[in-house]
Order: structure tokens, then sequence, then C-alpha cells
């Protein structure tokens, strides 16, 4: 199964390193395949290098797409992880 | 007598504060040339063996530093080694490494060479500051994983050396957390910038540091003498005698401040007039609690705790956070610790919580509100701050208060936690404060009837002036609308404090404005009694406490009241109060 949602950046540096390290853990947690899309870029959502790459700055909108048992879930932690600004 | 060389003098970024003269130790390390080696094909599963055990100690390495790095400098520090952490698992880096041992016969580090190349270049293309900053950390990761898979020296060797300006084209964080800051006085390089990681880390030791110095390190000599300012970004080489002079005036006046501020954490914040104020300290971690006393704080007047569930997959057990609150109140063992409450919702919900999206978070469901549909994970968090009572004097201060019965209804909850221990034989105290946070005008219009019912309050200043504005803090484009030293701010701080005064509970103010000069002139002026800062502001506000007049801020505080706007209020405190910060 499959699922997708948008959502933006909300802290003030972006996803610079320790955002990316955080979201690339918790999207290690599950068994789905996960994609984080900006603008053209698409990158796997649980590759360090990969998620680095999107230079996700404050107020850029991402696409995170699951594919598996547990999409649903992933899809709504990850979206969480990044609305919630990453406690910063 | 021959002509004395000129000295030649760079400018870069300022990358860590402060200023020192030491001999130049160039830091050549450069990743090396990895021949191209292919392997027969039964030697395959050997160099995939020799490439995994190469990627095991690399993690062990990169681990032990952490650690070590986490005790030195503390968490955020030594969480800048994280993402090369996680390199070592990334699919991209192990798989496609693999795969040309595997399908081309590679040798292990021609293989990894390769992969690596090909992942800077796809960086690179990008040409975005943020992911260029990170090239660095690739570097670092793979002169660290080559050095094991081709048997090389260690890259950096001091020497005996002291006094050491360390010159390099770059440097790496694990060059940084490691250097023995007893002989390396001060950083100098072409590239990086004030964000790279090994800056952050050089500012965290205090080691000054400038970096994209063009071309410094082929221009410096080994045993040259140089001087770092990390505060301006100039590097002199072979400096003369004129600016040998001008570095000893700047170090004396940046000790001269040092010394001073540092003097000031054993002195109370009291005016010359003699009203002693409060000074406390934020903290978003406990382990930023020792930090907080070294710099003379009266306490914690906010002690988040989102950090217990923010990026987390499940709530926090009882345990976890009652060991947390109680380092906190035995690090503050004569002072009162604040702890607020979970400030979920608006913009950071946890991702245990099933959280629908809100048309407009921040006028939803956070704060107290959140206590009616989540009293479990509430109840839990009043259980571990009374259990962490019976250690120090811990309060609770409740977010986004709105009405006197949203209080109410917390301290019903505290009763049956405090029911549930005794029952349990548990030990805690039987007085721990109730406050509620003041962050809303309906809290600071109401402020009389929420003092009876509270203990104390806190007034968050951050969302106050959003609320009050109706302007979003984080907005860069409305940055300049969000002004604190609005007058219907100043208006609302008068009516809470002088509301705590008549109820007798104290009043104190725990946001941004509280740590920026002219903000905590005005809420002290205005009746405020207590002021709580993030710990590295708090030297600075209490010299400034120090120097100025209770009665002279009250006057300005009360001519502010009547300002036609913020910048009449701004004009008006810098007239009367006079310039009272300002760092060399």
């Amino acid at each position: 199964m499959a699922c997708s949602v948008d959502v933006e950046v909300p802290n003030r540096l972006g996803m610079h390193a320790r955002p990316c390290a955080d979201f690339v853990k918790l999207a290690g947690g599950f068994s789905s395949s996960i994609l984080v899309t900006r603008n053209e870029m698409r990158v796997n959502g649980k590759s360090i290098m990969g998620v680095l790459m999107l230079a996700a700055e404050k107020g850029s909108s991402l696409t995170i797409t699951a594919d598996g048992d547990d999409a649903e879930e992933a899809v709504e932690a990850l979206a969480n992880l990044v609305r919630g600004g990453f406690d910063e | 007598m021959s002509e004395p060389a000129a000295p030649a003098v760079l400018e870069g970024f300022p990358a860590a504060e402060g200023i020192a003269k030491g001999t130049v130790r160039r830091i050549v390390w450069s990743i090396p040339e990895v021949a191209h080696t292919v392997v027969r094909a039964r030697s395959v599963d050997r160099e995939l063996e020799r490439f995994r055990a190469a990627l095991n100690d690399a993690r062990r390495q990169l681990e032990t530093l952490k650690s070590e790095t986490e005790a030195r400098l503390g968490l955020v520090e030594a969480r800048i080694f994280d993402p090369q952490i996680l390199m070592l698992d990334d699919p991209d880096v192990v798989e496609g490494t693999e795969g040309y041992i595997a399908e081309n016969h590679l040798a292990a580090a021609r293989a990894f060479d390769w992969r690596m190349l090909e992942l800077k270049e796809r960086w690179s293309r990008t040409s975005h500051p943020m992911v260029l900053d990170r090239l660095n950390d690739l570097a670092d990761l793979k002169l660290r994983v080559l050095s094991r898979l081709l048997a090389l020296p260690e890259p950096w060797e001091l020497g005996p050396a002291s006094g050491v300006v360390a010159v390099a084209r770059d440097l790496t964080p694990s060059f940084v957390a490691t250097l023995d800051t007893d002989r390396v006085v001060a950083l100098a390089t072409d590239e990086g910038t004030r964000t790279s990681h090994w800056a952050i880390l050089a500012r965290s030791l205090q080691i000054p540091a400038v970096a994209g110095l063009n071309g410094v390190s082929s221009r410096a000599k080994d045993g040259q003498v140089m001087v770092v300012d990390g505060r301006s970004g100039r590097v002199v080489i072979d400096p003369d005698a004129r600016e040998a002079e001008r570095f000893e005036l700047r170090r004396s006046a940046i000790l001269g401040w040092s010394r001073e501020i540092a003097a000031i954490a054993r002195e109370d914040a009291v005016t010359l007039d003699r009203t002693r104020v409060v000074l406390r300290a934020n903290l978003d971690l406990p382990g930023e609690a020792a930090r907080a006393l070294e710099h003379g704080a009266d306490g914690v007047g906010l002690f988040r705790t989102e950090f217990l569930v923010v990026g987390r997959n499940r709530a926090p057990e009882e345990e976890e956070q009652y060991r947390a609150y109680r380092s906190v109140a035995e690090t503050f063992a004569d002072h009162p610790v604040l702890i607020r409450t979970f400030d979920l919702g608006g913009d950071k919900f946890p991702v245990f919580l099933r959280a629908p999206a809100e048309e407009n978070p921040l006028l939803g469901r956070r704060g107290v509100r959140v206590f009616p549909d989540e009293t479990a994970l509430f109840l839990t968090q009043l259980r571990a701050i009374l259990r962490a009572s019976a250690h120090g004097d811990v309060r609770i201060m409740v977010p986004l208060v709105n009405t006197a019965e949203e209080i109410v209804s917390v301290r019903r909850l505290l009763r049956t936690a405090r029911d549930q221990l005794r029952r349990e034989g548990v030990p805690f105290s039987e007085q721990v404060e109730l406050g509620a946070m003041i962050e809303t005008p309906a809290a600071a219009l109401q402020a009389r009837q929420l003092a009876e019912q509270a203990d104390f309050l806190s007034i968050g200043t951050n969302d106050l002036v959003q609320y009050t504005l109706a302007v979003d803090r984080t907005s860069t484009r409305l940055a300049h609308l969000f002004d604190e030293l609005h007058p219907a701010v100043l208006r609302q701080i008068a009516m809470v404090a002088d509301a705590g005064r008549r109820s007798g509970v104290e009043v104190s103010a725990c946001g941004e404005m509280a740590a920026r000069p002219l903000g905590a002139l005005l809420l002290l002026g205005l009746g405020v009694e207590g002021l709580s800062v993030a710990w590295p502001s708090l030297l600075e506000i209490k010299r400034l406490i120090r120097r100025c007049r209770m009665s002279a801020v009250r006057a300005a505080a009360s001519a502010a009241l009547s300002a036609p706007a913020g910048c009449n209020v701004r004009q008006g405190l810098r007239e009367s109060l006079g310039d009272l910060t300002s760092p060399p």
C-alpha cells in the first residue's frame, strides 16, 4: 500500500545535518520504502546521502511517499517530525 | 639594517571568537590517490569482507569520538558526528561500493574511493551551500575508511610543539574534536565557513578560528608568527611592531571583558540602587544545567521538556523523566527549577500522538489545551515531577493558559498524581507550586483572576508578542513587524506584573525579550521580578543589571508605556539609559 503527504519545513535553519540524521533514523525504523521529493529531485528517505542533497531550507515543501505494510504510519511519523521543526 | 618584510594581512570569515598569537604549523592532509586495482574473482569475497570490517572499524571510532565529544562538550556537539555514522550504513554508500567489488572486481579501497567520488560529484552539482558544507563530512569519512583499508599513518601529527596556530586548506570535525587545546591556540583555513561542523566545535572549545582565508595555507610557512582574530576575521602573518601592539591592545580589551563577565558569575544580580533581580536560566536539555550553574543562574526559570517527546516513537517512561528532572533539581540544590509541562501542538507534535492536521495550528490544540485528550501522558509527567520534588525545589509551569478554570483542572490532575504516589509510598514534597504561563492577550488581561489560582506567573514573551500583534514570529517577510517593544505588549506586561504584586505571587519572564538588553530593562522597569534566559546570555544580562539604577529603569519604562510605537520606545530608552551594553 502506498501513501503520500506534503509538508513544509518550518524551522529556521531548514533540514541541515542533524534534522536530516533524525529523519533518516526515523525512516529506517519502518519496513516500507520511503521516497522524498522536492521540486524535481527525488531521493531515498532512508539514505542520509540522499536526504542531505535535498538542501531543504525553511519554507521548502517536501512530498513524503511510502510504499509497504506500514506506509501510513511511516508517512505520518515522518511528516510530524518535519512539522515539529525537529525540536529546534 | 634591512627593511623587515611587511606583515601580510588576510581577511576571512570569523568562525570562532577570541584572539590569539602563535606559531604556524601547517596541517597537510589530503585524500590519498587510490591506485586502480582489480582483484581475482576468487578474492572478491575477501575484499567484501575487508570493506565491511573497515566500515565497522570506522563506526567504532566515530561512536568513541561521539561519546568523548559528548563528555567534553555536550550532546549537541556530539551529534555533529551523526551524519557520518549514518553514512556508514547508507545504501548509496554501502551497496554502491559492494556492487563495484562484486561486479567489477575492484579492490575494496578503489571501489569505495570511486563510489565516494561519484557521490561527491552528485553533491557538488547542486552547488547549494547547505550541501557544500557537508562535503567536508564526506571527506572526513572517506579519509577514515581509506586509512583503514590502505593502512595509512595518522594524517595529523602535531609533534611536541605548543602555542600552535593550525593552518590548513580545510579541517574536519574529527580533527577539531580531538585537538589538544593546551597546545593549539588558533585555527586558520583556506576553506570552510562559520557553519562548517569543525567551526561549531571550535566555538565550543573556545579556540579562535578564521575560515575562508583564500590561500592562507600556501602563504603561511611553518614557524612563522601568526595573529588570528576570530571576532573580526582578520589574520596577520609575521606581525610587525605596530601589528603586535595592535594585537596586545585588542587581546587585553577582550580579556578584560571576559574577566569582568566571569567575575560577575559569582556576584548577585543586583542593581546599583540595591534591587535584587532573580536571574534564572532556560534549559532545553538537562545537560545544560551544569553550564547554567557555572554562569551563576539563580535556578531554572524555564525547563522545556519537549526533548522527551519530540522525534520519539513512543511516550517517555516515568522513570526516564524522573531521572532527567531529578538531575536538574540536584544541580540547583538551593534554587527553584520551573519545569514546563510538555508544550505540544502548534508547530510541534510528537510522532506517537495522533495529531490531525489543523488549518491554523498556532490557534489550535496546543499547550494546556492538549491536557484533556492526553490525560495519561500528563499524569505520568506530573508523577515524575512530583517524585523529583523529593530532591529539590521543583515547580510546575503550564503553557498557554487562557482561563483560571484550566489551572483548576491541572490542579485536579496534580491531586490525583499525589494521591497515587502517597498510596504507593513514594516520597515527594507536598509543597510543589503550580504556575501559569502568560502567553496570550486573554491571559494578560485576566492576570488578576489567574493569579488567584496560580502560585506564580511566568510571561512567555515570544508567544505573547506573536498573539498580540498577530504576526507569525517565524515569518521572515514580517520580521520587521514582530516588535517585542510594541507599546501594546508593554502594557500587558505591566498589567501582569501589577496583578502579581497585588496577589502576592511572583512574576517572571522567560522569552527572547528577557535576553536582549533593552527588553530585559523594560521587563524589570515594568515590574517583573525575575528574568530567565538561555545560559550564554546570563552574564551579559547580569552585567547589565549591575550597571543600571532601578529608579531610572522604572521611569524609562513608564514613559515607554505611553509611546506611540516600538521605535519611539527604543529611541527613548537609548536616550534615557544610555548605552549600557556592548562588548569590544
